[in-house]
C-alpha cells in the first residue's frame, strides 16, 4: 500500500497552464518529475492500493468496462473519505502519474493540438464539481462507485450495472442533487433500475424514466422524503409505476 | 424535496413571513463545534416555537422535529428526526465539505386528522386540518455553513523559493524588494 499523494498548488496550476507545452507527454512521455520530485506532492495519511489502480481494465472492441473499473478503483481507494475525493489536487496526481495509461487509453488525445489541449484539460484536471463527477479519468470512477456504495444491502457491481446502463439516466440521477444525495430515495430508485435491467428495460427508456422522476418530484413537494421509511419509499415509487407510469411490468 | 419558504401548500404551514398562521413563530438555532483532537463534527440544534397545538403533535408522537443536512460536495445528505426539540447530531469530518445547507423542520410522522388551532388564518376555513404521513407542518428559514480543514487548504507563503544556476552551489540569496521575499539558489526544488 502507498500513500496518498495530493498535488501542491503551484504544481497543479504549472501542469494546468502547460498543459500545451506538455502535450507529447500526454500523449506518448511520461510526468515521471511529478513523482519523483517530492516539491510537487505532499503526502497524506491515508494509504491506497497502487498496484490495482494501474491494472485498470483498458476499453476493447467499444466495451469500456465502466463497472469493473469503477469497483476497482472504489476499492483501491477504500480509505478516501468524499471530503479528500473532492480534491482535484489528488486526482491531478493520480491522472498524471499511476492513471496516465489508462487515461490515453480511455480518452484518446485527438492529433489536434486545439483540440487536444481541451480535451486533456477536461480528462485530467478536475477544477469544478462536473468535471470531478463526470470527466476526470479517475475521480469520475470513484463518485460513481461512491453514490452505489451508500445503497444499503444491495450487491455495489449489481447496483452499479443498473446505475451505469444508461448515460441519460445517469446523468438525470446525478444532476438532480436531492435525489442523488438522499441514500435511501437514490437506493430505491436503483433497485427498481436493477428490476428492470433483468426484465423489459422498460425504465430505461428516456422519456419514461424522466416520468417517473418528474412523478417522484411532484411527491416530493408536499411530503419530505427524507423522513420517510424505506419500505414506505419503495411503496411511492410501486404506486407510481402502476398507477401513473401505468407500467405492468418493467 | 426542499421547500419553498413561499411555496403553496394545500394546508397550513408556519414558516417565517407567511401569515397560514397569524402572530405565530418558529426559529431552529444551529451551531457547530468541531471536536478538537478528533475527526468529529457536531451540531447543536435548538427549536422555539409559539404554537403550543403543533408542540402537542410532537409530544402526542404524531409529528417530528426535524433537520435535514445537505453537502453537495459530498452528496451528503441526513434527516435529524427526533422528538425534543433541543438535540445533537454528529458527523464524520469527511462526510462534509463546503457549503453544508441545514433544513429545519417539523414533519407529520403519521396521519393526522381533526387537527384544530385558533391561530390558523381563517382563510384556510375552520378546519379541522388533516395532514398526509410526511407532510411538512412547520419550516424554519435554510441556513448555511462553509465546512474546510485549515490542513488542506493552499497555504500562500510570503516567501518564494527561486532556482538560479548562477549562484554558487554554497550561496543563497535573499532579495527583500519584491512582492514576495526571494531565496534563489542553484540547490533549490522547483516547487518548495
Amino acid at each position: 500500500m502507498t500513500k496518498v499523494r495530493f498535488l501542491r498548488a503551484t504544481a497543479l496550476e504549472e501542469l494546468r497552464a502547460n498543459i500545451r507545452i506538455n502535450l507529447g507527454a500526454y500523449r506518448t512521455g511520461s510526468f515521471s518529475e511529478v513523482s519523483a520530485d517530492s516539491s510537487y506532492w505532499f503526502e497524506h495519511d491515508i494509504e491506497f492500493d497502487e498496484g490495482a489502480l494501474a491494472a485498470l481494465q483498458p476499453p476493447v472492441d467499444g466495451k469500456f468496462f465502466e463497472v469493473e473499473n469503477c469497483a476497482i478503483v472504489y476499492r483501491a481507494l477504500s480509505e478516501l473519505s468524499p471530503y479528500e475525493a473532492r480534491d482535484e489536487r489528488l486526482w491531478v496526481y493520480l491522472s498524471h502519474t499511476v492513471l496516465l495509461q489508462h487515461a490515453r487509453a480511455r480518452w484518446p488525445i485527438p492529433a489536434d493540438d486545439d483540440a487536444a489541449t481541451k480535451h486533456v484539460a477536461k480528462h485530467f484536471f478536475a477544477r469544478d464539481k462536473r468535471q470531478v463527477e463526470r470527466d476526470n479519468v479517475g475521480s469520475r470512477l470513484w463518485w460513481m462507485a461512491h453514490l452505489c456504495a451508500r445503497i444499503s444491502s444491495m450487491d455495489h457491481e449489481q447496483a452499479l450495472r443498473a446505475f451505469l446502463f444508461r448515460s441519460d439516466v445517469r446523468a438525470n440521477l446525478v444532476e438532480r442533487p436531492t435525489t442523488s444525495q438522499c441514500s435511501d430515495l437514490f437506493g430505491a430508485i436503483v433497485r427498481k433500475l436493477a428490476t428492470s435491467l433483468d426484465g423489459e428495460k422498460q425504465l430505461f427508456q428516456r422519456s419514461m424514466f424522466r416520468r417517473l422522476m418528474t412523478e417522484i418530484n411532484s411527491v416530493g413537494g408536499y411530503k419530505l422524503l427524507d423522513c420517510l421509511p424505506y419500505t414506505q419509499l419503495e411503496g411511492i415509487l410501486d404506486e407510481i409505476i402502476v398507477n401513473r407510469l401505468q407500467l405492468k411490468s418493467l | 424535496m426542499q421547500f419553498d419558504l413561499l411555496r403553496a401548500f394545500p394546508y397550513p404551514v408556519l414558516r417565517p413571513g407567511v401569515d397560514d398562521y397569524r402572530d405565530s413563530d418558529i426559529q431552529a438555532t444551529v451551531y457547530f463545534e468541531e471536536t478538537s483532537g478528533s475527526n468529529i463534527i457536531t451540531a447543536e440544534i435548538d427549536f422555539a416555537l409559539s404554537v403550543p397545538e403543533i408542540k402537542k403533535l410532537v409530544s402526542d408522537g404524531v409529528a417530528h422535529y426535524v433537520v435535514v443536512f445537505a453537502c453537495r460536495d459530498t452528496y451528503f445528505r441526513k434527516a435529524s428526526i427526533k422528538e425534543q426539540s433541543s438535540f445533537t447530531e454528529t458527523f464524520s469530518a469527511g462526510e462534509l465539505r463546503g457549503e453544508v445547507l441545514i433544513y429545519p423542520y417539523i414533519i407529520a410522522s403519521s396521519v393526522i386528522t381533526d387537527f384544530e388551532c385558533a391561530w390558523i388564518n381563517e382563510e384556510f376555513g375552520p378546519g379541522p386540518f388533516s395532514f398526509p404521513n410526511g407532510a411538512v407542518l412547520a419550516l424554519d428559514q435554510p441556513q448555511s455553513i462553509y465546512i474546510d480543514r485549515d490542513a488542506f487548504k493552499p497555504i500562500s507563503s510570503c516567501f518564494s523559493m527561486v532556482k538560479r544556476d548562477n549562484i554558487a552551489d554554497n550561496e543563497w540569496q535573499v532579495q527583500a524588494d519584491g512582492h514576495k521575499v526571494q531565496i534563489a539558489s542553484v540547490q533549490l526544488s522547483k516547487h518548495a
